[in-house]
Order: structure tokens, then C-alpha cells, then sequence
């Protein structure tokens, strides 16, 4: 029941976040609902699904990672194995509030798909128009981008925090690297979203599925590579 | 049961928090750490619970050495300057949700412990509503209500009413006369004086002295 009130309130904040993210970022007459989707994704990923995955990540870890549950555990790779499974857990529920919260949102836009028009949004940025939306395949894409930054930004900060202690510094670093890295073009991390682009020039399965299935078996391994020795 | 701490260095950011520490806790005694702010009690606490590991040295519990052959002792309870819990749950689901970790007790030891300590197992609030005092006790109570072989308690009585204060040692009393090794420290020397069998001074991150309490 707790976590189903914690749920639903992520879910309503999320609404708010994704409203204002859509009002400033959209020029209303051009938008329609699925412009609200590509909002949260793209450029914005770093100011906007980064900082809420490593504040949830945060908020886990001041309440999981006390005292009184450390020392209630077998040892150093099941306080691991947790995070681990708190990061998946919490990437797929963000996930869907996410899409979730967007679709709520898109509803509010009347105008659900717009790209064949020359007076919409998509025409604006790529100069040109799209006959036919794959729906199954924008969901699919969404959902899968939008875990594997969940994802990958929490395993970041808790990488960063189990190396040297500082979880306020793992979240610094997470939010700028994605920041200057996505400001730069690095091409997973910039195609790899729901963006306008990815229409007009789809991106390698490399990108979009492998390299960031790589990351992350690279990061879990960071973990278990070093068997933090302070609790403090 | 028995604790050996081993020429125990810890060093943080440069600083030496334990210096040296040698030490040796046997079972059905109370130890009071006794010794100023910043003296290295609560470090002290931290290493022999496997919270800290040394620079040099070693911990050992019973025939285990912490960080080598385990990473905490496999049957403690800890209170800890600030007490840790949720703030959005109950003294009763805080309590639940820690005792489900290890799954050794259940819903009657978690009621009785809440009880003993002088809390209500029924009361709804949740712990953010909790004064200083209970919240003291809610940590106490998690502390012992698996009737760990190891209990530390920094500060126990800290904000405590009377009431509570009596409730606490005799606690402290019952872990200490079923066999367990219980440390507390406590700035109050009268307190400790009743408390603990032996007293510990610790003044720098080093024992300067180990004597019975008098």
C-alpha cells in the first residue's frame, strides 16, 4: 500500500515535470501528442530523466543503506546485488510513470500525431514529413531509450559513490558527463532517444541496443570489482 | 564468544581516527566506552561491527576475522549515534522490515521488544512524528530485539526520560546476563559507572586505559 502512495505520487510530480517540460518546450499551434514524448528525450535527457533517476537513486539510498540494514546483511556482493536490483527495479517503474505521465500529458494536446503536416514540429526541425508513424515501434523505442538511461545514470552515481564514498559527487559527475556528452552528439546517447532525427536517419542496432547493454554489464562489474570497505 | 581487536589503525583523509587499538570483549560483560567528543568510540563501535575496515589490523569475531572471513558479525545489534530509519513507516514496520532481512524473529519478538523499550507495538504514527526520546528507543529496541550475541549502543539513554532510562538498563542488563558481549558508551560517568563492568577510556583513537567499574 506504501509503495503503491509512493507510486502514484512519482507519478502525478511526474505529470507536473512533463507538463512544464512540454508548455516551454513546444510552440503550442505546431505540437502534437507524441512531440510531448520526444520532449523528455533528446537533448533534455540530461536535465530531465538523469536528475530524477539519480534523486530516486538518492533517496534509496538514505533509507536502504543504513546502518541497521548494512549489518543485517550476508555480506559486500548482497549489499551489491540490492542496488542492483533497486536500480532495475526502479528503471523499469520510472520507466512507465514516465510513459505513463506523457501520455496523460499528450491527451491535453488534442492533436495526438501531426508529423505529415508541413505546419508541425517535425517539419520545423527536419524539414520534411512522415506519411506513416510506426506507434508500436515509437512505444518500443521510447520504453527501451528511456530504461537505459534510468538505468545507466543510476548505476553511474552508485558506481561512483561504492568507489569513493561521495554519492553527492557521483551525481555531479552523472548529470555533467551526460550533459556534455549528449551537448556533443556522442551517437548512442544522442540518437538513441525518441529524437526528431531518428526518422530521417535511423541508427545502428550497436547503438541502440548493444553498446548500452555493454555499459551497463561494464558498470555492475565495477561493483563487484571493488569490495568497499567503509560504511560511513 | 569472544572480540579481539588486533592493532587496530584507522585512517580517514589522513587523520589517524584508531590508533594502535588493542582489545579483547568476552561474552556476558558490559563494556562502557568512555572519552570525549571526537575520541574515536564511535569508530571503535563502527570497526568491530564491520562497518569500517582497517588500515592496519584486524578485527576478530570468535575464530572469524571481519573483512576476510566475513564482512559483518553474523549476530549483531547496533545503535549508533543518530538512529536509521524510515521516516514514512511506523516504529512497528521499521522495525518489521529490518527483522525480515535476516528473517530470524517474527511478529511477536518485534512487539515485545517495542514493549519492552516503552513503546506501544499498535501506536500508527510514523517515525517522523516520533520525538527524540522515542526515536532513542526505537533504535534501542531494533538494537536487541533479535537478541543478538554482539550489542552496541552509543549513547542509549541520550534524550531518554527516566522511565526510560530504567527500561534501558534493564535491557542492557538482560543482553548482558544471557550471554551477550554488550558495549555502550555514554558521557554521563555515573550512568556508566552502573552500567558496564568494565570501563574503556579512549582518548585520541587509543585505549589509555581498561579497568572494572567501580
Amino acid at each position: 500500500m506504501k509503495k503503491l502512495k509512493t507510486i502514484i505520487k512519482i507519478y502525478f510530480l511526474l505529470c507536473i515535470l512533463v507538463f512544464f517540460q512540454s508548455f516551454f518546450g513546444l510552440k503550442k499551434k505546431y505540437a502534437c501528442g507524441i512531440d510531448v514524448f520526444v520532449r523528455t528525450q533528446g537533448l533534455a535527457v540530461w536535465y530531465f530523466i538523469v536528475p530524477i533517476s539519480v534523486i530516486i537513486g538518492f533517496v534509496f539510498l538514505k533509507n536502504e543503506m543504513n546502518y541497521n540494514m548494512i549489518v543485517r546483511k550476508k555480506n559486500i556482493k548482497e549489499i551489491w546485488l540490492d542496488i542492483l536490483l533497486n536500480i532495475f527495479h526502479s528503471g523499469y517503474i520510472i520507466t512507465f510513470l514516465l510513459f505513463l505521465s506523457c501520455e496523460t500529458i499528450a491527451v491535453l494536446y488534442g492533436n495526438f500525431y501531426k508529423w505529415d503536416e508541413t505546419t508541425s514540429l517535425f517539419y520545423m526541425l527536419t524539414r520534411g514529413t512522415l506519411n506513416y508513424l510506426n506507434l508500436k515501434f515509437f512505444i518500443f523505442m521510447y520504453l527501451v531509450s528511456t530504461f537505459f538511461y534510468v538505468v545507466i545514470s543510476q548505476l553511474l552515481v552508485q558506481v561512483i559513490w561504492w568507489w569513493t564514498g561521495n554519492y553527492v559527487m557521483g551525481m555531479l559527475v552523472t548529470i555533467g558527463l551526460f550533459a556534455v556528452l549528449i551537448r556533443n552528439g556522442l551517437p548512442w546517447l544522442m540518437r538513441s532517444g525518441v529524437y526528431y532525427d531518428i526518422w530521417t536517419a535511423p541508427i545502428s542496432n550497436f547503438y541502440q541496443f548493444i553498446f548500452p547493454i555493454l555499459l551497463i554489464v561494464v558498470l555492475i562489474g565495477l561493483g563487484y570489482l571493488k569490495r568497499k570497505r567503509d560504511f560511513l | 564468544m569472544e572480540i579481539i581487536v588486533n592493532d587496530y589503525t584507522k585512517t580517514i583523509k589522513g587523520a589517524t581516527v584508531l590508533d594502535h587499538v588493542n582489545l579483547k570483549l568476552h561474552s556476558g560483560v558490559c563494556y562502557g566506552f568512555k572519552g570525549k567528543n571526537g575520541s574515536g568510540k564511535t569508530m571503535l563501535m563502527r570497526a568491530i561491527s564491520g562497518l569500517i575496515n582497517p588500515s592496519s589490523g584486524y578485527v576478530k569475531i570468535g575464530d572469524k576475522q571481519l573483512g576476510k572471513d566475513l564482512s559483518f558479525p553474523e549476530s549483531i545489534g547496533i545503535l549508533l549515534e543518530n538512529p536509521a530509519f524510515l521516516d514514512n513507516y511506523t516504529g512497528y514496520a521499521n522495525l518489521k522490515l529490518l527483522a525480515d532481512i535476516q528473517g530470524k524473529i517474527k511478529e511477536k519478538e518485534i512487539k515485545e521488544a517495542l514493549s519492552a523499550v516503552g513503546l506501544d507495538p499498535e501506536d500508527k504514527r510514523k517515525y517522523k512524528k516520533y520525538s527524540l526520546g522515542m526515536k532513542q528507543k526505537l533504535g534501542i529496541a531494533a538494537a536487541v530485539m533479535e537478541k543478538p550475541e554482539i550489542v552496541i549502543l552509543d549513547e542509549p539513554i541520550n534524550a531518554i526520560d527516566e522511565e526510560g532510562v530504567v527500561l534501558v538498563k534493564k535491557i542492557i542488563f538482560e543482553a548482558k546476563n544471557r550471554g551477550a558481549i554488550v558495549i555502550v558508551a555514554c558521557h554521563d560517568k555515573e550512568e556508566l559507572m552502573e552500567l558496564a563492568d568494565e570501563i574503556v577510556e579512549i582518548s585520541a583513537g587509543k585505549i589509555v586505559e581498561k579497568k572494572e567499574a567501580v
